[in-house]
Formats: structure tokens, C-alpha cells, sequence
């Protein structure tokens, strides 16, 4: 007798991926960080007073990242980050935690945000597939270059 | 990054490393080379529709002060296939050099922890600090299957002969002639040669200490991943490692 469960209906997808068999499920926290992002800019960014923003990604490739952040003049460190996106579930969950990872605990200090390694994010969240990896670099890569513009605007850029 | 500071670049010289990496040499169309940190990195353009017209990231294997701009590249995709089949004498857009994996004025003992490619970034800072005879103790581990496959092997022995403050530890995995029991293998006075991967175990034996030092780590997903993780077991503090991944 057929087993019901295992019947393909219309619209299912079957592939003979050779990806197939290896684990795609994301960690519960990668989960919740995806169907409940933390600090996305949702209201109109002109509105919004960064001090410093970052863009990574270009639109041709398929991913864009914006992050925008205020500083702690004093502390010099991040007292908020906002995020938008035009990216996949892994993105957006390493950006959501990202997010949550520079304004915790009173902030991170900017030095120690722009050594802040894709491995790290990766760890809070629980990891992910490693093709997935390059998704999880954006975020970072347009934090590092929020805090570059941030420098550059008050007058002590690295680069 | 700016797009107004992207350059035309033509190709002047193509150099053959191993069987899949090739170093290319470009030079500004008009004007002067870009400025940069050695450790940086550009993107690369086609001027036609080759891949999309979308760029790729690759690390400046030349130093600051050459008056070209090199990259190395290992074909490994389309695109980097496509840079390899680039006739000299082509022209490609180079954007402005960009990155943050460069060691600071401050780091006096840096430990450099190379997979594979991931030496082109290293390849430049050694070779600029060499240059200028830096106040820096360097320590290179470059991790390969074989040496066929380690790009600027012999270039980078012949740096740490001629100058004290840079010591090489090559680890060959799958080297076909091995010494019999496997054991490190000393080539020269900062040269050695070991037969297993790169492992805290290894960096301890060679560094005797693994705290005082500035730790930059290069190469594919999992050894860059692999190699954190052990020197944060080891109580390196974050602020003392840097990483850049190829995906």
C-alpha cells in the first residue's frame, strides 16, 4: 500500500541534488533570528540620523546590505544598528544577530566591532552550512564599512 | 568604496606559479599605481560582459612600493577561470584597494597561519616589511598538500635566508616523498619543514609561547574556522586574531 506521507502532490520539489542527503537545518536560533529579525530599519532611512553607514553587496550579484549606526560620542561605542536587506534567511539571521551582538551589554566598542569575524556571528547562532558562509559576510562586511564612514566623518579613517 | 576611484589597468606580465595559479601583473593605464596597505585587496572587472559584469575580490600579492599591481590567482571558478585566459595587453577595471587585514604599527610579533592560497595577503606584508627591515618578529606557517602546490615557496625561503626576523614553517599533508619518520625537516636557519596540518599543538612547538603575539589567519572556510577556534581555546584573545576566509 502507498504510504500517504511519502506521496508527491503537485508543486513538490524533487531533485536528485547531490546536497541531498547532507543536513540543510538551520539551528533553532538561525530560525528565530530569520522569522523575528532584531533592529531592522523599518521606518524611511531619510528619517533615520546615522552616524556612520555601510553598504556591501551590490544588487547585479542578488544580495544588498545596508547598516546604518549611532555612536556613543564618549564611549565610542555603538549604541544602535540598524539593518535592510535584500538577502537570503542566512543573511538575514547572521545580520539580525550581528545587530544584537554590537548593542549588547551597553555596546561594542567600535575597534573591537570592526575585528568582529564572521565565525563569531556564526557561533552565536548555532552555525551554518558552509556554503552558506559568504551570506553571513555581509552583514559585517557593511558594519565594518558603517564604522569606516563613521571615522571617515570625524576625521580618523584608516583606510 | 568609491566608484569614482576605480582604474583602468592593462596586462603587462602573466607568471605561471603551479598548475592552476598564475600571478598577473597589471599596470595603470594613465598615471600612478593605486596606493594601498599591503594585506589589501581589489575588485576586478571585466570591461565586456564576460561573468555577468560582476567583479571579484582577489588580495594584492605585490608590495606598495612596485610600481605594478599583481594579483595571484588560483582558477577555481568561472570567474577566476576567465582571469586566467586574459591575453596580455588586455584592460580590466581595478577598484580602489580596500580591507582590513594588515597588520598595525604596533604588532611586533605577528604569527601568520597561510591555507593554500590564503598566502597572497601574507605574500605582500612579509615582502613590504622586508623591504623597509621592520621592527617585527614574523612567524609563517603556510599549510599545502604538497610543495607543487605551495605558490612563493621558494621566494619566501629565500626572504627568511637573507633576513632573521622572519621564520617559515611549511606543513605538507600529502607530500609524496616524505622523510621516514616524518619528522620536521630543517631546510635553513628559519626554514623548516614539517608533514602534517597546522594545529595549535604544531604553533606551540615552534612559537614556544602562544601569548604576546598577533595571530592572522588566511585561507578556506574550514581551516580559517578550524584554527580560531583552537587559538581561542588557548586563551588568545579575540583582539589578537584576525581572519579572512575564501568562499
Amino acid at each position: 500500500m502507498e504510504d500517504k506521507n511519502n506521496k508527491q502532490t503537485k508543486g513538490d520539489v524533487v531533485s536528485n541534488d547531490k546536497y541531498k542527503e547532507e543536513s540543510w537545518v538551520y539551528s533553532g536560533i538561525v530560525k528565530d533570528h530569520f522569522f523575528n529579525p532584531r533592529n531592522i530599519l523599518l521606518d524611511s532611512d531619510a528619517l533615520y540620523e546615522a552616524d556612520g553607514i555601510g553598504v556591501a553587496g551590490s544588487p547585479a550579484c542578488g544580495d544588498m546590505m545596508t547598516v546604518w549606526i549611532k555612536i556613543n560620542p564618549e564611549t565610542k561605542k555603538i549604541k544602535e544598528c540598524k539593518w535592510r536587506t535584500f538577502g537570503c534567511a542566512s543573511a538575514i539571521a547572521s545580520t539580525s544577530m550581528m545587530s544584537v551582538m554590537v548593542t549588547e551589554n551597553g555596546g561594542m566598542d567600535i575597534k573591537e566591532a570592526i575585528n568582529l569575524k564572521p565565525q563569531q556571528i556564526l557561533e552565536r547562532l548555532g552555525g551554518l552550512p558552509d556554503r552558506k558562509f559568504h551570506c553571513s559576510v555581509l552583514g559585517h562586511i557593511a558594519l565594518r564599512e558603517s564604522i569606516n564612514d563613521y571615522l571617515k566623518k570625524n576625521g580618523s579613517a584608516k583606510k | 568604496m568609491d566608484p569614482q576611484k576605480n582604474k583602468l589597468f592593462v596586462l603587462r606580465n602573466r607568471i605561471n606559479e603551479a598548475d592552476d595559479i598564475a600571478t598577473f601583473k597589471f599596470m595603470p593605464v594613465k598615471g600612478k599605481n593605486l596606493p594601498f596597505i599591503a594585506g589589501q585587496f581589489v575588485n576586478v572587472y571585466f570591461l565586456d560582459n564576460r561573468c555577468g559584469g560582476q567583479g571579484k575580490p582577489y588580495s594584492i600579492s605585490s608590495i606598495p612600493s612596485d610600481k605594478f599591481l599583481s594579483i595571484t590567482v588560483k582558477k577555481i571558478g568561472k570567474f577566476s577561470g576567465a582571469l586566467h585566459d586574459l591575453k596580455i595587453g588586455e584592460r580590466v577595471k581595478i577598484t580602489e584597494p580596500q580591507g582590513y587585514f594588515c597588520p598595525e604599527n604596533q604588532m611586533k610579533n605577528i604569527v601568520f597561519l597561510a591555507g593554500g592560497i590564503g598566502i597572497t595577503p601574507f605574500y605582500s606584508v612579509i615582502k613590504d616589511y622586508f623591504s623597509k627591515k621592520a621592527d617585527k618578529n614574523l612567524f609563517l606557517f603556510y599549510g599545502n598538500k604538497t610543495k607543487k602546490d605551495a605558490v612563493f615557496l621558494k621566494e619566501l625561503s629565500d626572504l627568511a635566508k637573507s633576513w632573521e626576523r622572519l621564520k617559515i614553517i611549511n606543513a605538507f599533508t600529502r607530500e609524496p616523498i616524505l622523510p621516514s619518520d616524518k619528522k620536521c625537516v630543517t631546510i635553513s636557519m628559519n626554514v623548516k619543514n614539517e608533514f602534517k596540518r597546522i594545529d595549535v599543538k604544531m604553533l606551540k612547538k615552534h612559537l614556544k609561547n602562544l601569548n604576546n603575539k598577533h595571530y592572522f589567519i588566511c585561507g578556506s572556510i574550514g581551516f580559517v574556522t578550524d584554527l580560531w577556534k583552537e587559538l581561542k581555546e588557548n586563551q588568545i584573545k579575540e583582539d589578537y586574531i584576525r581572519v579572512e576566509s575564501f568562499y
